[in-house]
């Protein structure tokens, strides 16, 4: 990602998706750190720090993919404080779930997600949409934190 | 209320009273009449005594005349002899109902006859200056005995009548004590009426006031009973209605949960088989630089364990994963918000067809659509229910048998009756409830299903108010009967109907 190194954050309850997700991202020729939390509560942590939003200023950019089920929260809590956040409104969120679910789709659009993803359930299809899901990273502009 | 008896007597007493009254009035008619002839009968002796009375006066008119030859004297005869034909006139028609009377009348006017003769003649003589001649004849018996036949015959009459009138009077009182006595008794039968009637509706009131007070007291409790199944109606409707929330939702979060770690066993086995790959290749490379360096337990492994392993892991996560889309399919139509629309069922069917022709052409079959009743439900799942059916029948065709689908319809007592008619395989008697059941399939399964298609159906037609059961032959065909609620008439609709009309 052009320039500045963005960290992909990714908030994923299920060790076994993370995986595949963060192997199927690097064959696309995605480099980029990946950080990974498998709850809300420490990716919230690591998120806004002691300072809130305005701790992460001068940190490098954040591209987050998230998952909607969470053991200690929904994944809309997190969108919700991201895009309230008057730092960090403006990254890029992307939901990568399961849920087809019409009403979920449109919450999450609303919240101010960027991309919603529902994960396909055959391994193929799964491997292929992550793979253009780096693709399409590689080529992504992210604004930087303020 | 009364009972028999009260009623035999209330009977009785009216039928004694209209005997009285209708006694009472014949005895006043009756009375009315005697008292009619008795006061006739009491003309008549007036009349018997006038003329007595005239004879006498004719008398001594005719004395006086003789003794002093003065004219004056004759005035008082003529007036008295003018007068006599006529009371005998007179009492000609009063008598002759009565043959005693007649007689005695019959006697009395040639012996008056005689009498007013014998007068007239002295009176003349007398005129003629012959007083002696007037005299002899004054002399003779013979008015004497006339004056004497008169009185005796007047009298006799005079009693004959008093006697008739008597017994009338006599009749008339005994009618007159009767009627009392009638009267009397009427009052009293009246009085007797009165009470039997009186003690009659007092029974009637209280039997009525007793029934009603049951009548109140049996719909309060009706009431009570109404808003008790009212209520207990409504808990359990709730309480349904919950459970079958609950289990939506169940289905719902165990398919969606059952998913995740799904999507791991596929994902990994993918990665496990491009690793295996690798492998497989290094191992023919080995192989093929050194043979023997492999031992052929490595190569087995290598060869064929792996790849057999990861066949059957892959076919039962896409198994699994068809299983779990299934139970997602059907959770969600549970949950969906149906919209009611106008179906023209025909029209609806044959689009369906259309969407399968293929699959019948190619099984060489033919679908015939008769006319059907018009349904008011949701497009989505009514369509869903008869492709289902469709679908079905065409993939459990007889093989060699050329196929042969009918759809028919009909309503029946506020059901829209659909048969979705084949004859194909048939389905085992012990099957007709199995295959409604999820993943559940019956007899030869060389077609692949998953045992989904009909748990929709029955899940759908159950959510549209229905019911679908099945009628099958083994070998010979079967019957899917989808029973939905048939379109209410719409009042409204037909109000302005009758008012276009």
């Amino acid at each position: 990602m052009n320039g500045v190194p963005v960290t992909i954050l990714l908030i994923e309850d299920d060790p076994g998706h993370a995986r595949l997700i963060e192997k199927n991202v690097r064959r696309a020729g995605v480099s980029n750190q990946i950080v990974h939390f498998l709850d809300g509560t420490s990716a919230l942590r690591y998120i806004f720090g002691a300072h809130g939003g305005a701790g992460r200023a001068g940190h490098a950019p954040l591209l987050v993919l998230l998952d909607l089920n969470l053991p200690d929260m929904t994944g809309l809590d997190i969108l919700a404080r991201i895009k309230s956040d008057e730092h960090l409104r403006r990254t890029p969120v992307i939901v990568l779930t399961t849920t087809d679910d019409r009403v979920e789709i449109q919450k999450c659009y609303d919240l101010g997600c960027n991309v919603y993803i529902t994960k396909p359930v055959d391994y193929e299809g799964f491997a292929t949409a992550i793979r253009q899901l780096g693709l399409f990273l590689s080529v992504m502009q992210v604004p930087e934190l303020t | 209320m009364l009972g028999p008896v009260g009623y035999l007597a209330l009977a009785v007493g009216i039928v004694v009273l209209v005997v009285i009254a209708g006694s009472s009035v014949w005895l006043s008619v009756r009375n009315h009449e005697a008292l009619d002839a008795a006061a006739r009968e009491r003309d008549v002796l007036f009349t018997i005594e006038e003329l007595t009375a005239s004879i006498e006066r004719a008398e001594t008119g005719q004395r006086g005349f003789l003794l002093t030859g003065r004219d004056a004297y004759l005035e008082p005869f003529d007036r008295a002899t003018q007068h006599i034909p006529g009371l005998i006139a007179k009492l000609g028609p009063e008598v002759e109902a009565d043959p005693t009377a007649s007689r005695l009348l019959s006697e009395l006017k040639p012996v008056i006859a005689d009498k007013l003769a014998e007068l007239r003649e002295t009176i003349e003589f007398a005129k003629a200056g012959n007083r002696d001649a007037a005299l002899d004849l004054v002399g003779t018996d013979r008015g004497q005995g006339d004056t004497q036949a008169i009185r005796s015959i007047t009298a006799r009459m005079a009693q004959r009548e008093q006697v008739v009138v008597a017994t009338q009077f006599q009749a008339i009182n005994d009618r007159g004590r009767a009627l009392v006595l009638m009267d009397t008794a009427g009052l009293a039968g009246l009085v007797l009426l009165a009470g039997v009637i009186a003690f009659g509706i007092r029974r009637y009131v209280v039997a009525l006031r007793a029934t009603q007070a049951e009548l109140e007291l049996a719909n309060r409790g009706l009431e009570a009973n109404n808003v008790d199944l009212e209520r207990i109606v409504q808990t359990r409707t709730a309480d349904l209605v919950e459970a079958n929330e609950e289990i939506q939702r169940f289905a719902y979060i165990v398919s969606h949960d059952l998913r995740a770690p799904l999507v791991n066993i596929m994902g990994f086995t993918s990665e496990l088989e491009t690793a295996a790959k690798s492998l497989g290749q290094f191992a023919d490379e080995v192989d093929a630089r050194e043979p023997g360096a492999l031992s052929s337990d490595v190569a087995a492994a290598v060869d064929e364990d792996i790849p057999e392993a990861i066949r059957f892991i892959k076919a039962s996560t896409s198994k699994m994963d068809r299983l779990i889309g299934a139970i997602l399919t059907l959770s969600r139509e549970g949950r969906r918000v149906l919209t009611n629309e106008r179906l023209e069922m025909k029209a609806v069917l044959s689009g369906i067809a259309d969407t399968v022709r293929h699959q019948a052409n190619d099984s060489n079959a033919e679908i015939r659509i008769g006319e059907l009743p018009l349904l008011v439900m949701d497009r989505i799942a009514v369509e869903q229910i008869f492709g289902n059916l469709l679908d079905n029948a065409l993939k459990y065709l007889k093989p060699g048998r050329a196929g042969l689908i009918r759809i028919n319809g009909r309503v029946e007592g506020g059901f829209a009756v659909f048969e979705v008619e084949d004859n194909g395989r048939g389905i085992a008697p012990r099957d007709h409830e199995r295959i409604f059941d999820l993943f559940r399939r019956a007899g030869d399964q060389s077609v692949p299903g998953e045992g989904i298609g009909l748990a929709h159906v029955r899940a759908l037609v159950r959510r549209l108010g229905g019911k679908v059961e099945c009628d099958s032959v083994l070998d010979r065909g079967t019957v899917f009967r989808v029973h939905l609620p048939a379109p209410v008439p719409q009042p409204a609709n037909r109000r302005s109907r009758s008012v276009a009309a």
